[in-house]
């Protein structure tokens, strides 16, 4: 049984993969959509946010279907892998990206990748924003935004800022603050998030950016200095938005969606949109969204795209400005 | 104690390597002790390895007659027929099944990496090879794909 | 903590793990973890995010303490094929191939596989002690470690490497070398540059490690044996079986290495990012200079096996600490724990062990119910997997082969991936016939991006001021033994190069 579900997914992906195959599979797009199942490329590793999330949607959209999601991990080069991986599978609707913002904003402005992110990949809905939290060690003697900004600049460079590498959003997010605030602040990059928070724990750096900061902050073995943006956390209601300590317009966030190829069938994109809105609307999946430190939300398509192609032009500033952006 | 003499490629593959090396890593930033740029270890590294390559050519495998023989024994002249053998049909193998896995799928392509790559022994025989060739093909099947569901293709692609 | 709390958890933490339905986990668990981490590539990692979706219908303690004997039992897994075939499938399990399969060699593979377990069970048995009683303070110490620190503790474990080598201390240096230009390869951490990626999309992280060890170590074994198929009639196989059980003499050395072993393996565990790993490395040298002339290393030696096992198994128990006390996962296994907890509802953290005492003491308890399963699994298992050693070598590396190569591609279903393994074989076969040894290789690899990522962290924190490394009392002690370390090594050859040269 397993194995004829198996081969299925395989014919799926494979269709897309190789040139050669590509004629004699129209047949099956012809019949009444989900005529199989679907694949469901994860570009990350097993165990991270993208996975979780892909293990809380696929069940009920699957079930919804009537039709299994089959999780295929294709990670490598911070997600850019999978996102060549899912541009090599047919546009006809039976494949899925689980995907963040740096698939519209990063990778394509770091990395030479195979998709144009402002016509290839249709990003389909708002899972849920990753609050990017702004975290300070104890030992500083902040306790707003506005008091580290005015500390920092009566000593420039002294403060350093732990991230989970070059590029990542956590990054953008310093290199931002420095420049909105106009402030000197070190970049120090680990490898991965906690190695980052950990530092930032134990004092070898003072700032840490990211959602991953929420149970040290409640347990007040960090300082919770704000949170980017222009809305408040709900889980965390009393830190203040960089907007209300006075660094209005857009801010380096981090998001997650489900995207699949802007050349899919409208039908089908329309279907699948509306679906997992469904599914985002449930009260139990908001509540599991939440705990995986989320904020679920609501955007249209077209809200959607604005958020894509947003992150893309402001991200590239920032990344120019890193000395990390491709050259165009 | 039969004199060693493998020192001499050992020797030149390090120092080759360490020079190609460095060559690459000129590309990238320098920097320096304090300031590292990404191109400050790699080039140290490198360079490392070139310089006990040297080491190695110069010391004319004298540091292996030191040693208590082993017990792989530098041994007789090798029959280069059976190495090459014994390497083309590993290497062959491998290549066939990472080539192949994609549009023949994982049974085919076990069985057919089996068979290559028991050419490469002298008491291969015909009826048993087959069998286990078989035999494995059906069991990666269930393994891999079966029982520890990964997104591998069992049969070949039929379009 | 008093040890009226003490007992108290542990009370708590017998009452769950005790449930029936939680042994059974436990043990259907380290089963299937002991047979899938016997496939290489498959290690824990791959197996627990292969499972994972099974666990999250049973309770949240039941799903984790099942995940938690999967982790025991791959981890275990990768030793059996390390000591028969001569094939790690991970890096902790590297350095057990070189007395674990001297043994086979010997025709000790059963006895072998019997140190193994009963080393891995004395250290988790100690290891689950250790977190219970000490845990929460020694967590703390994981924040004392700062990059100036793990530098030195990675220059140390380099070093370490080197004693690891049997013959030429020159060829040994050389491999390191080597290995560091290797791991390299890849994204820069400091600066996001690529080095020598060479255009390929798959060598941004790194060299994948599966393919590397598999070829240098599996591969590398299969050519050479087939070289000497062709050259003599002499029949490749390991020495015929004995007894399955050490002898006294065997227990003898191995017991007193475990002990070590267990003790280097519980502080290195707790150290996120490069501990746990170096443990068995670190394990070893001590072994073999605590031994000096009794030893035999590289051939053989039970102490060789179990130090290394002992110490990677109560590293895999004290890294679970600084997951369930900071909230802060160690390794890329602990970081799936931490998404099934979330899947299950549970935030890991400093709060757990109030917040949750059912989970934590039962956690806690059931990691030693895992050990004990371990141990039941796998004695009666050795006489099955010695057996197999009996198949012709015409049969058995065809298999060894498929398996690998299987293996292999579901890491990360990459062609590329395969071609390494090719590459990586052709490697270890030219290094085994220059009489190089492979270990100290694969150590640098995995240790030589790591250490210049410290490195150059710790000079960017400092501000450009490399009196960091010995101003700060740990640093410097670390410092102090690898100096001490490195003089050992070299003192004896810097002695044979002078008389040689005031004979000439």
């Amino acid at each position: 049984m397993k194995s004829v579900i198996h081969r299925r997914a395989f014919l799926a992906g494979a269709a897309g993969l190789g040139s050669v195959a590509l004629s004699a599979r129209n047949g099956f797009a012809q019949q009444a959509w989900p005529a199989r199942d679907i694949t469901y490329v994860i570009p990350y590793a097993p165990g991270g946010m993208s996975d979780n999330i892909s293990r809380l949607l696929s069940d009920k959209l699957g079930g919804m279907l009537g039709r299994q999601l089959l999780n295929d991990y294709r990670a490598g080069a911070g997600g850019a892998i999978g996102a060549n991986y899912y541009m090599a599978q047919k546009p006809d609707g039976y494949s899925l990206l689980q995907a963040t913002n740096s698939f519209f904003g990063v990778i394509p402005n770091v990395t030479k990748v195979e998709y144009d992110p402002k016509t290839d990949l249709t990003p389909l809905v708002l899972v849920g924003d990753a609050p990017m939290a702004i975290a300070c060690n104890p030992a500083v003697p902040a306790k707003s935004l506005e008091e580290f900004v005015a500390l920092a600049k009566k000593n420039p460079g002294k403060f350093a800022y732990g991230t989970s590498g070059h590029g990542t959003v956590g990054h953008l997010c310093g290199i931002w603050l420095a420049k909105r605030a106009g402030i000197e602040i070190l970049h120090v990059p680990y490898r991965g998030a906690s190695q980052a928070l950990q530092s930032t724990l134990a004092g070898e750096t003072q700032l840490f950016f990211g959602p991953e900061a929420a149970e040290q902050i409640s347990g007040k073995a960090l300082t919770g200095l704000g949170v980017m943006g222009s809305e408040r956390w709900s889980a965390m209601p009393d830190l203040p938005t960089t907007a209300e300590s006075g660094l209005a317009g857009w801010a380096p966030r981090s998001w997650h969606t489900v995207v699949i190829h802007s050349k899919a069938p409208e039908e089908i994109r329309l279907k699948l949109a509306k679906m997992l809105n469904d599914i985002l609307a449930m009260p139990e999946v908001k509540q599991r969204l939440i705990m995986f430190g989320l904020i679920p939300g609501f955007e249209d398509l077209a809200g959607m795209r604005k958020r894509a192609d947003d992150d893309y032009a402001e991200f590239r500033v920032l990344l120019v400005e890193a000395g990390l952006a491709l050259k165009k | 104690m039969q004199h060693d003499t493998t020192y001499r490629p050992l020797g030149a593959a390090c120092i080759a390597l360490g020079l190609l090396a460095i060559w690459i890593a000129s590309d990238y930033p320098y920097g320096s002790v304090t300031a590292m740029g990404p191109g400050f270890v790699p080039t140290a590294v490198a360079a490392l390895l070139a310089l006990l390559g040297a080491l190695i050519l110069l010391d004319g495998g004298k540091d292996l007659s030191r040693q208590p023989e082993g017990e792989e024994p530098a041994s007789a002249p090798a029959d280069s027929l059976g190495r090459l053998r014994a390497m083309l049909s590993i290497g062959v193998a491998i290549m066939l099944f990472g080539l192949a896995v994609k549009p023949l799928g994982l049974g085919l392509t076990v069985f057919l990496t089996v068979i290559v790559a028991s050419l490469g022994h002298p008491g291969t025989r015909l009826l048993p090879t087959l069998l286990l060739a078989a035999a494995l093909a059906v069991a990666s099947c269930l393994i891999f794909v079966v029982l520890l569901s990964q997104s591998i293709p069992m049969l070949p692609r039929i379009d | 903590m008093d040890f009226a709390s003490l007992f108290s958890g542990l009370g708590i933490g017998f009452g769950v793990a005790l449930d029936p339905i939680n042994i059974l986990f436990a043990f259907i668990g380290c089963l299937v973890g002991t047979l899938v981490g016997v496939l290489p590539g498959l290690g824990p990692t791959a197996t627990i995010a292969i499972l994972l979706p099974m666990t999250t219908s049973l309770s949240p303690v039941t799903g984790l303490i099942t995940l938690a004997g999967i982790y025991y039992g791959a981890q275990y897994g990768g030793s059996t094929t390390s000591i028969l075939l001569r094939l790690p499938g991970e890096a902790s399990s590297v350095v057990t191939v070189l007395d674990g399969h001297g043994m086979t060699r010997k025709g000790r593979g059963g006895a072998a596989l019997a140190i193994a377990a009963w080393g891995s069970f004395f250290a988790g048995t100690v290891g689950t002690l250790f977190i219970a009683v000490l845990g929460p303070a020694v967590s703390a110490l994981v924040l004392k470690f700062g990059a100036p620190e793990y530098f030195m503790l990675m220059v140390l474990g380099l070093v370490a490497s080197v004693v690891l080598a049997q013959g030429s201390v020159i060829r040994a240096l050389a491999m390191v070398a080597l290995g560091l230009l290797l791991g390299l390869v890849g994204t820069d951490p400091n600066s996001g540059q690529y080095r020598f990626t060479f255009g390929a999309l798959e060598l941004l992280n790194g060299i994948p490690f599966v393919p590397l060890v598999v070829g240098l170590f599996g591969i590398a074994d299969i050519l050479v044996a087939l070289e000497k198929a062709t050259k003599s009639e002499e029949e490749v196989r390991p020495a015929a079986i004995g007894s399955l059980w050490p002898t006294r003499q065997e227990a003898r050395r191995a017991a007193p290495a475990a002990a070590r072993g267990t003790l280097i393996g519980l502080i290195l565990g707790l150290l996120p990012g490069g501990g746990a790993l170096m443990s068995s490395f670190v394990a070893y040298s001590v072994e073999k200079r605590v031994s000096g002339k009794d030893g035999d290393f590289g051939n053989g030696d039970p102490a060789g096996v179990a130090a290394p096992e002992a110490a990677n198994n109560a590293g895999a128990q004290t890294s679970f600490l600084p997951l369930l006390t900071l909230g802060i996962p160690s390794n890329a296994v602990m970081a799936l724990m931490t998404g099934a907890m979330l899947l299950q509802g549970i935030v890991p953290g400093p709060k757990i062990m109030t917040n949750q005492p059912q989970l934590f003491w039962g956690l806690i308890v059931s990691m030693w119910i895992g050990n004990l399963m371990l141990l039941v699994i796998n004695l009666p298992l050795v006489g099955v997997w010695v057996k197999m050693l009996k198949i012709r070598y015409t049969i058995l590396y065809p298999i060894i082969l498929i398996v690998s190569l299987v293996g292999i591609y579901s890491v990360d279903y990459s062609t590329f991936d395969v071609f390494l393994t090719a590459l990586f074989g052709l490697l270890g076969y030219l290094l085994q016939r220059w009489r190089c040894e492979a270990a100290p290789l694969v150590l640098a690899v995995v240790l030589g991006p790591m250490m210049e990522e410290y490195f150059r962290r710790a000079m960017l924190i400092a501000r450009g001021d490399a009196g960091i490394f010995v101003s700060r009392p740990l640093s410097l002690g670390l410092l102090v033994i690898t100096l001490a370390m490195l003089a050992s090594i070299l003192a004896p050859n810097v002695r044979r190069f002078r008389s040689k040269a005031f004979q000439e």
